[in-house]
């Protein structure tokens, strides 16, 4: 891994709270980003999401790589620990997106509809899938992946934090190729102004990850409306 | 016995000074509690209800335990509170909408007191929980339920494992009893899972929990959908719901507790059917985790769990045929334990079909003129629209409605015909809009909708 440009950053939007988490963790061997997006209203959405947020970032703080079941097994946990606040907060939930590089090897997971692109050499070359019912309809093939933003249904997700039968999914690790990869992490509320290719084209044009991202949040800002979401998005990019 | 000396955990009495005599549990000690939630000891209902524990709690509200002073019994007070639309003033008690929640507050109220009177009911019938009495204090609503001794199949699962066949017949036939009596009643429960069948202490089964959960959800939150009992059409805008929705959500449930296994969600079974990468839906046999199965009951889970609804059993009877074929489940025993009331209903049924012959009958569940149902005669058309010439009509301001929206139809054999009369915003058949000027055959179970106006096809 030769060069390494990190950036993240997390707006209100027009909102009265912020239910958005995120951070970007670099370690002594590996890179760790996650975000979240709290559902619940009332508060309880950002506890979640700092919750999940903190419990994440753990994965990957200390010694080797973590494989799949590792990152598996630290979604349980940060579902665990959303459960135990329920009790006074019953609508805590909440989406999250991991990502942990080491070198030339990266590994990922998420739960709900916070995602993850992963660009190499100016192509995307890879993303996660929506748990929510908008991504079915994709999968029957009744809609386009770009009408996912418009769908009547684009709230109704099928996986959450916070839900007893928890059920992230991750991707098993991947071997980066040589080249210029770039990754972003974000919550519905920056992916639903953009599509893949004004997200590629700024990766193509901005070298540093501050640029890519402030570039596509000038886009979200000229195209969101006065009661928008909360928008959050951790971005990496490395030369292997 | 003075009401302060009742045990608030079990609400037996307490002897001793310090632990209750009943239950031992120390007399001033007090179970983890909702920080919203009603005091322990507080009084309800012109201080006939003292309640206790907080037995459940959840998004839509609070379960406590409680003594009924008047009757002389424990039971259970269900108290609406659905926390993202309300809070609670800690000085007296009360609960109040917030003010962008208001209407959400006063429809999700109306719902919670509909299901309280349907399960008002059936009280009558053994397998469902009975409601004793439903009134409105401190802002809300209350229901109070028979109080249940033992635990829910999800806590016996979590504790026992997965349960031999021959220890599911006896409660699942209750189950399906309850199933029988609440769709006689033009009910479906839409929930079904192992959280709502309660096992008693003495053996038997009880179906609890009646959509109150269900009918929370807004359309304001992002929602989570309990999907791993809930079968596809529950996940469709406008999903052909019935009987047969309650039949896969038990069939998941029995599969589940027979092999300790949960099948993956109704939303990738179906993907994976309609890709034809599994006919069966990713699902493996249940004759893989009991061999011992009875090959009757392997097919009717198998038929149960379809992910189609045309695939699927409509009725219960169909499906406790499939279980026990030849034993007559639902007639015998519920119809020897039927009150007079529950007979005559039984008359009624029978009344109804004939009814069928002469006329259908379409029901608004949304919209305008919910809960009214629409007779449709033998070769009459019905119009529907703001036309005064309609049969069905809407008032001139209605949006998003035509002068003529659409028509209805019952031909000489009994088949109820759509048409959608070229109306500005369409008119749609279970999701899919009508291309207009055809007549489109309807069953049993669809679902009709224009602007905001839902009609279900009896």
């Amino acid at each position: 891994m030769k060069r390494v440009s990190t950036y993240g950053y997390t707006n209100i939007g027009g909102r009265k709270e912020n239910e958005d988490a995120g951070g970007i963790y670099i370690y002594k061997k590996n890179l760790v980003a996650v975000v979240a997006d709290g559902l619940g209203g009332q508060g309880d959405g950002k506890a979640a999401s700092k919750i999940a947020v903190r419990s994440l970032s753990r994965c990957g703080a200390q010694g080797d790589f973590p494989d799949e079941g590792t990152v598996s097994e630290s979604f349980v946990e940060a579902n665990r620990e959303i459960l135990k606040q329920q009790k006074n907060s019953f609508h805590m939930k909440t989406t999250a997106v991991y990502l942990c590089i080491q070198g030339d090897t990266a590994i990922w997971g998420h739960i709900g509809d916070s995602r993850l692109y992963h660009f190499w050499n100016g192509e995307l070359c890879d993303y996660t899938l929506d748990h929510s019912i908008p991504q079915v309809d994709v999968a029957l093939g009744k809609i386009r992946r770009e009408e996912i933003p418009s769908h009547p249904r684009r709230s109704s997700l099928l996986r959450a934090l916070g839900c007893e039968d928890e059920e992230a999914q991750v991707h098993p690790p991947v071997k980066l190729k040589k080249g210029r990869h770039g990754f972003v992490l974000c919550t519905d509320g920056f992916w639903e102004y953009l599509t893949d290719q004004e997200i590629q084209d700024a990766f193509c044009c901005y070298a540093s990850a501050e640029a890519w991202i402030q570039r596509l949040f000038r886009i979200i800002r000229s195209r969101q409306g006065a009661d928008n979401d909360n928008n959050t998005a951790a971005a990496v990019i490395l030369e292997v | 016995m003075a009401l302060t000396r009742r045990c608030i955990h079990c609400m037996a009495g307490i002897d001793c000074a310090d632990f209750c005599a009943s239950c031992k549990k120390p007399a001033f000690w007090q179970k983890e509690r909702p920080c919203d939630a009603l005091p322990a000891r507080y009084l309800l209902c012109q201080k006939q209800y003292y309640l206790g524990d907080v037995l459940g709690s959840g998004g839509f509200g609070i379960t406590y335990l409680a003594w009924d002073n008047k009757y002389r019994r424990r039971v259970a007070v269900k108290e609406l509170f659905p926390r993202y639309a309300a809070a609670r003033n800690r000085q007296n008690g009360h609960i109040t909408a917030s003010e962008a929640h208001l209407r959400q507050f006063l429809h999700v109220k109306k719902r919670f007191c509909q299901e309280a009177q349907a399960l008002y009911e059936l009280r009558d019938v053994p397998e469902i929980i009975d409601v004793y009495h439903l009134f409105e204090e401190n802002g809300t609503a209350y229901y109070v339920m028979e109080y249940l001794e033992g635990r829910d199949l999800k806590k016996y699962i979590g504790e026992c494992g997965r349960i031999p066949w021959t220890q599911m017949v006896k409660p699942l036939t209750m189950i399906l009893r309850a199933l029988h009596a609440l769709h006689r009643k033009n009910l479906i429960h839409r929930d079904i899972s192992p959280d709502n069948i309660f096992f008693r202490k003495d053996g038997g089964a009880k179906l609890i929990d009646f959509g109150s959960a269900r009918s929370m959800n807004t359309d304001q939150m992002t929602k989570i959908l309990k999907e791993r009992f809930a079968p596809y059409e529950q996940f469709e805008d406008y999903g052909n719901q019935g009987p047969w929705t309650d039949i896969y959500s038990l069939s998941i449930t029995i599969y589940y507790a027979l092999s300790g296994v949960l099948p993956p969600r109704a939303t990738d079974r179906y993907i994976a059917w309609k890709m034809q990468r599994d006919p069966f839906g990713l699902v493996k046999p249940i004759e893989g985790f009991c061999p011992d199965l009875p090959s009757c009951v392997a097919r009717a889970l198998r038929k149960g769990m379809a992910v189609t609804v045309e695939q699927r059993y409509h009725t219960i009877q169909e499906f406790a045929q499939g279980l026990f074929p030849n034993q007559n489940i639902l007639g015998g025993q519920a119809w020897l334990n039927m009150s007079p009331k529950q007979a005559s209903a039984r008359k009624d049924t029978n009344k109804k079909y004939a009814d069928i012959r002469e006329g259908r009958q379409i029901k608004c569940i949304k919209g305008m003129y919910t809960g009214r149902k629409q007779g449709l005669r033998a070769g009459i058309v019905l119009m529907v629209g703001r036309n005064a010439d309609c049969g069905l009509r809407y008032p001139d301001q209605s949006p998003g409605i035509s002068r003529k929206q659409c028509s209805l139809m019952l031909d000489n054999k009994g088949v109820l015909y759509v048409r959608d009369e070229n109306s500005t915003y369409g008119t749609y058949l279970d999701g899919k809009r009508l291309k207009p000027a055809v007549w489109v055959p309807l069953k049993r179970g669809n679902i009709i909708h224009f602007a905001k106006e839902q009609y279900y096809v009896l």
